[in-house]
């Protein structure tokens, strides 16, 4: 009971952590503060945290259509990646020819780092957000549709073989068994196609095209704008938090073990 | 006409590249109402003479007939068949992500069960099986004995006619087995529902049924059938006369065939 407690005060549960994960990255920030007052450090090499949050504030104005632009961007890619992924490990899960013909090229995209194609997609497709689109979807289904795959694959054999008894259609054991079980590894790759997702957005972002935080990012140290530059990594570090929290939430609401 | 007929069933496993004779041979016949045992030796193909039953896995060879239908290799299960069986796990099997209520409930929803009188019965069964207050608990925090008995429910609850368990108290310590023991005959007197038991323990085999198959290993078969008359079937039976021999017989009949393998 006396252990518990103790444990509990070091920052288990779920305030503790919040206010441990505060307290530090005030640390952070305040030895950043120190360290650039301190030596002096200009501010086109490194600007202070306060310069920053005054830029996110001041600027919201200018940034927000691109803070928009990118979250509509990774938002929409990302749910066009967990339907896609998911669907197609269904597929594969209940049509094994078809899964050994194209579960080889899913592998393979899952490994390529497919940032490399995205000049090429913008050549071909213009600097418009079609061709982001394109990089992130092609960057994040894969990971979904293979920690899917696996987790249908995984699946306890007696508990289909409860299905098997009561003679369930391959719906209802989907639906019923698969699925639920198979929860926790679909949410792994979800949230690993969550951040592949921003990445693949923010790089295409700034390999063309002027919108987008990724975009502006170049644009401001371009004109040595370090404020406004680390204005626009805040938020998209912001945007990436709050994204990667509401999948957690969402984790929990619906793993129940 | 029996309730549930095999005929001349085997069943072959691939196993590494290697054919396996899980069954050979097998003849089996229980009448409507009946409870009958099948014991013997682990590995000697209990499991799958059942899951053979259940249509859960198909036979090599033979025909099994429940209600005078027939169902093998090729000729799926008919649907109004499926619903009066109720197949119960050597483990309660139950899915953790469901609570013990929807656990016990999802054969109903599986089968399209859906009007009020099917979900008081099932209240019903929670209730008559003492599960009420862990009923809406996710099975995590039931004991093995409370998992084993909403496993039991859950096979029930569509109203089955014939009961298929797997070795289902095998898990359980001896106080516990010998209480779901007398709790099942009771159910068994209670609905008339026709039951088939495995297990590898012998005296509860003679204690339960009222017919038991003994099968043998290598490869899996039925060595023979006993009929099993006591006066009573409960827990004061376990001193009786009539029920040291039964056991001392079924024994000796699993026995000696270890023997005539020994030589
Ligand atoms: N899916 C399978 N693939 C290959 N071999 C199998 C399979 N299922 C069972 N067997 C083999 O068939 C034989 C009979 O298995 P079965 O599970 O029916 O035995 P059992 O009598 O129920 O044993 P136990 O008392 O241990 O539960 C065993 O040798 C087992 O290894
Ligand atoms: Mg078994």
């Amino acid at each position: 009971m006396a252990e518990s407690s103790r444990i509990r005060l070091l920052g288990e549960g779920w305030f503790g952590g919040l206010a441990v994960q505060v307290a530090l990255l005030g640390a952070v920030l305040a030895l950043w503060y120190v360290l650039v007052v301190g030596f002096d450090v200009p501010e086109w090499q490194l600007p202070t945290p306060a310069r920053i949050f005054g830029s996110m504030v001041n600027d919201f104005t200018t940034i927000a259509p691109h803070l928009l632009s990118t979250s509509r961007n990774v938002l929409l890619g990302f749910f066009i990646s967990v339907a896609l992924g998911l669907s197609l490990a269904i597929v594969i899960y209940f049509n094994a020819p078809v899964g050994m013909t194209i579960t080889p090229f899913i592998n393979l995209m899952c490994i390529i780092p497919l940032i490399t194609i995205v000049p090429l997609l913008m050549l071909w497709l213009g600097f418009g957000n079609e061709a982001k689109l394109i990089a992130v979807v092609l960057q994040s289904f894969p990971i979904v549709n293979l920690n899917a795959f696996a987790s249908f694959s995984n699946v306890d054999p007696l508990r289909l073989e409860l299905m098997q008894s009561l003679k369930a259609t391959r719906y209802q054991t989907m639906r019923c068994c698969v699925l639920p079980d198979a929860m926790p590894g679909i949410f792994t790759g979800v949230k690993l196609a969550a951040i592949l997702a921003l990445i693949a957005e923010v790089t295409s972002e700034i390999v063309g095209g002027n919108t987008g935080l990724g975009a502006q990012i170049i644009q401001y140290t371009q004109y040595m704008k370090m404020p406004q530059a680390f204005a626009c990594v805040f938020y998209t570090a912001l945007f990436g938090a709050l994204f990667h929290q509401s999948l957690s939430f969402i984790e929990r609401q619906l793993v129940k073990k | 006409m029996s309730k549930i007929e095999m005929r001349g069933v085997s069943k072959k496993f691939m196993a590494r590249r290697e054919e396996l004779l899980a069954l050979c041979d097998i003849n089996l016949r229980v009448e409507e109402g009946e409870f009958v045992c099948i014991v013997g030796p682990s590995g000697c193909g209990k499991s799958t003479i059942i899951r053979i039953i259940d249509d859960i896995i198909k036979p090599t060879a033979g025909v099994v007939k429940v209600d005078g239908v027939t169902y093998d290799n090729s000729l799926p299960i008919p649907r109004e068949l499926v619903r009066k069986m109720g197949f119960v796990f050597q483990t309660s099997n139950l899915y953790p992500w469901l609570t013990v209520r929807e656990n016990i409930c999802l054969p109903l929803k599986i089968f399209g069960l859906r009007g009020r009188e099917w979900a008081e019965y099932a209240d019903f069964l929670i209730d008559r099986a003492g599960m009420a207050g862990s009923a809406d608990q996710y099975p995590r925090s039931l004991s093995r004995g409370m998992s084993q008995r909403a496993g039991v429910v859950r096979a029930m609850v569509h109203r089955p006619e014939i009961l298929l368990m797997d070795e289902p108290f095998g898990s359980l310590d001896e106080r516990t087995r010998e209480r779901m023991n007398v709790e099942l005959l009771d159910i068994w007197r209670e609905s008339g529902i026709t039951v088939i038991f495995i297990t590898h323990n012998i005296s509860e085999a003679v204690l339960l049924s009222q017919r038991a198959y003994i099968m043998a290993i290598d490869p899996g078969r039925v060595i023979g059938d006993v009929e099993i008359r006591l006066k009573r079937r409960d827990l004061s039976a376990l001193s009786d006369y009539h029920f040291v021999e039964y056991c001392d017989y079924i024994n000796r009949s699993i026995g000696s065939i270890g023997l005539e393998k020994a030589i």
